[in-house]
């Protein structure tokens, strides 16, 4: 047993390779496939690893130089780097138990979601289990408590949206199950009564020049390197002697957009050998149950939306977060929101079109735009000894408040 | 013969893209290896055949050789169903 708690658990990719072998042996996969598949899972959370921590790495240096320039003492302890390789064992189990109550719930209660966004199997137990951990829990509990929570978040959520995606999408075959989940409410709601669904999104021609924003890595990058020259000129501090300001800001842009891409290949690795297993369990076991897709597939549906509603949120985004830095709102440097504000803002844009044509996407999204900068601050600041920087990167959605919550509720068991 | 899936971040959609591409390939008896990508990775991936949203459509089709076929719903077997055999039609000629 120690052996397990002292190995395994702390060692995410055995531990990954493990579940995934697990699973194709319930699959009754052939010996050749169980050995390929079992290895690529776990090549796919050493990678997934790798490519946090490059993501991390050039994030982490921008805070510490504003926190050293502003005379802030820099917080010490677990990072986003060591908070992977201490907990991506509990991550994984939690993960794996959430799946499975999940699938419980699906089973032996009305809510029909079977979620089916692979790499968001991944970050809720990750992010819930960073709450848990910020809040003090431990061991057995952190587990199924981080797994419980997981599993209400697939179930629930997607649920409760689904009146809005089936507006948008006019078919009723399909969930989202995406962390745009509160912003898209928030835009869907607002939209619905501010909007004009005379006017659609979908009648303009979106100028092809800005199709370079869908590659996200690319935007990515771009964002972080105009970050870090900013930076680098209010506080000297991020460019290490002798270094040129530039250079290192090229520099920065570019692990950033790589970090992105080699993390997306690591998650691509792990959740391939995952996903398609627990597809097949979910078709056995609750026949005629909704499959939540990933945010993209709304895309399909109103391509200008997506456009207009990053734009929106990138611009409010951006001047909030400038308000907040030069004010220091939140305690913490908040860094231009690029992917949240395409993913889960053009969600929460596409909705908006739903419910209230082009004038409700766009004042849709400039007020969930406003929530996501709310939700980035106030998790980011909760998180200072793990995730911060992998949540200024990823948060401002249901990311950041499934964090809040699970640390809410790990206080009040913190105090059992 | 090799098919890519292509979406935006190469993790969500092309996967479930991918999982409807298995099915469809194991209806009509054909040997074909189905991966998923990211835009930026598919632009450098060389395949026989790609299949991504409509959204995509135009700037995965400037960049690369194989040709590009469009999906609106990723698991409308159907659907796919008939790209597929759009392309396998247009490989005859």
């Amino acid at each position: 047993m120690d052996f397990i708690t002292n190995y395994i658990l702390k060692n995410p990719p055995v531990l990954l390779g493990l579940i995934a072998m697990l699973g194709m042996i319930l699959q009754k996969k052939s010996f050749s496939d169980v050995v390929k598949g079992t290895l690529t899972a776990a090549f796919g959370m050493t990678i997934l690893t790798a490519g946090v921590n490059m993501l991390t790495g050039t994030i982490s240096p921008i805070n510490t130089a504003m926190q050293t320039h502003m005379g802030i003492k820099v917080a010490k302890g677990l990072s986003d780097a060591t908070f992977t390789a201490n907990y991506g064992g509990a991550v994984g189990l939690a993960m794996f138990f959430g799946l499975i109550i999940h699938l419980l719930i699906a089973r032996f209660t009305p809510v029909k979601t079977i979620f089916l966004t692979g790499h968001m199997l991944w970050w809720f137990p990750f992010v819930i289990v960073a709450g848990g951990v910020e809040a003090g829990l431990k061991g057995p509990i952190l587990i199924g408590f981080s797994a419980i929570l997981s599993a209400s978040y697939w179930s629930f959520a997607p649920w409760v949206m689904r009146k809005y995606v089936w507006a948008a999408t006019e078919d009723e075959s399909f969930l989202i199950g995406h962390p745009t989940g509160v912003l898209s409410l928030l835009s869907g709601f607002v939209a619905k009564h501010l909007g004009n669904k005379k006017h659609s999104t979908e009648d303009i021609k979106v100028p092809e020049g800005l199709s370079f924003f869908k590659e996200i890595s690319i935007t990515g990058a771009l964002v972080m390197f105009i970050v870090n020259l900013m930076v680098g000129l209010i506080a000297p501090e991020l460019v290490p002697a002798g270094g040129n300001l530039f250079m290192f800001s090229v520099t920065a842009g570019l692990n950033f957009g790589a970090g992105l891409l080699i993390l997306l290949y690591g998650v691509r690795l792990l959740i391939n050998q995952i996903v398609p297993a627990f597809q097949g369990i979910s078709e056995k076991v609750v026949p005629g149950a909704k499959p939540a897709f990933d945010v993209p597939i709304l895309f399909n549906y109103r391509p200008n939306a997506v456009i207009i509603g990053f734009l929106v949120a990138m611009i409010t985004s951006t001047i909030l977060v400038i308000i907040a830095n030069m004010t220091n709102l939140f305690g913490v440097l908040l860094v231009p929101m690029v992917i949240t504000s395409f993913f889960e803002c053009g969600g929460a844009a596409v909705i908006g079109e739903g419910q209230g044509g082009m004038r409700g996407a766009i004042i849709g999204t400039s007020v969930a735009s406003i929530l996501m900068i709310v939700l980035v601050g106030f998790s980011a600041a909760l998180f200072n000894h793990t995730i911060q920087s992998w949540i200024l990167v990823f948060g401002g959605n249901d990311l950041s408040l499934w964090g809040m919550i699970s640390r809410f509720l790990g206080n009040l068991l913190g105090g059992l | 013969m090799k098919l890519l899936a292509v979406c935006g971040f190469g993790v969500g959609s092309s996967m479930v893209l991918k999982m409807t591409l298995q099915k469809v390939v194991k209806q009509i008896g054909l040997d074909a290896e189905i991966e998923n990508t990211d835009l930026s990775t598919a632009k450098a991936t060389p395949a026989d055949a790609y299949f991504t949203s409509e959204e995509l459509y135009s700037d995965l089709s400037h960049s690369v050789k194989g040709p590009v076929f469009t999906v609106k719903k990723y698991m409308d077997t159907e659907e796919v169903k008939n790209q597929l055999e759009k392309f396998l039609a247009e490989k005859e000629v």
